[in-house]
């Protein structure tokens, strides 16, 4: 997996969050990956888009849909009074309480997009091997099935142009879980083995659905960057993360817009 | 394209606020109901412009210094508003301006009550500016010292989003013709375009407010047209948000109201601060 905050930013503020398995999944479960975006205008976005792409996560291998991620939202947001007190006598603790320009927002509350999927594998000779997956995306964070060095499917946005400032998002106050629901896309579809799925948030989604269409082939760059080991996140001195050498060129040559970056690259290997 | 630099803590842009206290600014304007004084009016959108501005930017560590402000007042002398911590300065990072304002005043604010109804609950607003309404306008020399910040400004950081004039004035310039300072302003300019100049006029009169024109065919006297001559026009940008709040603002539109309203001035201010997303 790929996560780096955007340039100016230190590792502290990057705000987008991602669940993957522990370990790799067994034959007979199935798993569920997840990445969620903090909105940058919210406070707290980085902590709600962690608590969202957990709880996400959590489904393990249950398969999503409209509802079922709806139904997650609202109980996310449920814990989040507890969350925000927890934080707010923290700060008073650390002699830091809080400002009067942190309460307008605090009072709004947090708000990221999310985008979980997950895979199960099935018996029977139509899948050959492989199985089942099922998705469900709130706002703008993507994911990308490629298979033999092609894509076969992209969801919820399909071209580099659909994205704009203002995705849907999952909110932190009080929820409507009719509302959230009518706005997750939800999609399903086979996997076979060795298909690789890419989960992004919006920046790197953006930039691999341009690259597609002009024939880069995105994959085969996240792969380059993934298998090579100066891609980890190393932290230096803990305020600046140093940045990826190929991200840095991206964002020089204005190819990805400037935000916080996660990819999270999915394997499905055979049994 | 111009006006299309990321604002960023690393890169930030500038607002220089201008602000009449000559004593006609002691009487009424328009205000639906209520009588409320000019200085009043324009004292109040200032500060609630400094809170949206500051909301806007905060984050948990703290507001993060998108905009380097100066309010400069106009009347018995021209020089910094600001008070308390921040008095005589001139261009203070947003983080310094949230951090001391003048006083923090606590007020009532009704907020749904979950129940179709409404509750009354108590909300912090900081003050920054108190209304000031005496002396003469000395607008000539206010432009003066714009002339004087921003140039050091483009100088500094050329790569900016160009920094943002605003005028708010209820009457003519006692020390002389502004025009050639303004144009100054508007000469001057980073990588990323002209230095943007706009102008708002406070009125007591009944006349209708005349918004973001693109000619001056349409005003009523001499100072409305100095005034619009001295006007930048308005980026796309600005235009297109301008459009998404009802307001007409067609091409060769400028940043320019006569006869303000309460809601034009509030208007004004937020559109003449709506920029480009903020990283």
């Amino acid at each position: 997996m790929l996560c780096e905050p955007k340039a100016g930013s230190t590792e502290a503020e990057y705000e987008d969050a991602w669940s993957v398995p522990r370990g790799s999944a067994s034959a007979a479960e199935g798993c569920t990956v997840a990445v969620a975006d903090g909105a940058s205008e919210s406070m707290l976005a980085g902590a709600w888009a962690r608590i969202l792409a957990r709880a996400v996560g959590r489904s393990a291998g249950r398969d999503l849909d409209a509802a079922g991620l709806a139904e997650l939202v609202c109980a996310a947001a449920g814990q989040w009074p507890a969350y925000l007190e927890r934080y707010l006598r923290l700060r008073e603790r650390a002699g830091r309480p809080v400002a009067w320009y942190e309460e307008p927002k605090l009072e709004r509350g947090a708000y990221a997009t999310l985008l979980g999927v997950s895979f199960r594998r099935e018996s029977g000779p139509v899948y050959s091997g492989g199985g089942t997956w099922t998705g469900a995306a709130l706002g703008d964070s993507c994911a990308f099935q490629v298979r033999r060095n092609r894509l076969v499917s992209a969801f919820p946005l399909e071209a580099a142009d659909q994205f704009d400032t203002s995705p849907d998002l999952a909110g932190s106050r009080d929820p409507d879980p009719g509302l959230v629901e009518l706005r997750t896309v939800a999609r399903r579809g086979t996997w076979l083995p060795g298909d690789v799925f890419y989960l992004a948030t919006d920046a790197a989604a953006q930039w691999f659905l341009a690259e597609e269409v002009s024939g880069r082939r995105p994959w085969v760059q996240i792969d380059e960057v993934f298998d090579a080991v100066d891609a980890v996140d190393t932290v230096d001195d803990g305020d600046a993360p140093v940045p990826s050498a190929w991200l840095e060129g991206l964002r020089a040559e204005r190819s990805i817009r400037n935000d916080d970056v996660t990819i999270v690259r999915c394997r499905l290997e055979p049994a | 394209m111009a006006y299309s630099v990321e604002i960023s803590r690393a890169n930030p842009t500038g607002f220089v606020f201008l602000i009449d206290q000559s004593t006609s600014m002691e009487d009424s304007i328009a205000a639906g109901d209520a009588t409320k004084r000019k200085a009043d009016v324009v004292a109040d959108a200032l500060n609630r412009l400094l809170f949206e501005l500051s909301v806007k930017c905060a984050k948990e560590e703290g507001v993060r210094d998108y905009f380097h402000v100066a309010v400069i007042g106009y009347g018995t002398r021209v020089g910094s508003a600001y008070g308390g911590a921040l008095a005589g300065r001139d261009l203070v990072p947003l983080s310094q301006v949230a951090d001391n304002p003048l006083r923090v005043e606590e007020r009532a604010k009704k907020v749904p009550d979950g129940a179709g109804g409404l509750v009354e609950t108590s909300a912090r607003f900081p003050v920054w500016v108190d209304p000031v309404a005496h002396g003469g306008t000395p607008m000539s020399q206010a432009f003066g010292q714009a002339v004087a910040l921003v140039e050091r400004w483009v100088a500094e950081r050329p790569g900016s989003f160009p920094p943002i004039v605003i005028n708010l004035t209820d009457g003519e310039s006692t020390d002389g013709d502004p025009s050639e300072h303004a144009a100054k302003l508007r000469s001057l300019a980073t990588a990323d375009g002209p230095v943007l100049l706009f102008n708002l006029h406070v009125s007591g009169g009944n006349a209708n407010p005349v918004v973001f024109p693109a000619e001056d065919a349409n005003l009523p006297d001499d100072f409305a047209r100095l005034l619009f001559g001295m006007s930048s026009p308005l980026p796309p940008h600005m235009r297109s948000y301008a459009t998404t709040q009802g307001i007409a603002a067609a091409e060769g539109s400028r940043g320019f109201v006569f006869n303000a309203d309460i809601t034009s001035v509030v208007q004004f201010l937020d559109i003449g601060t709506r920029a480009t997303d903020l990283r």
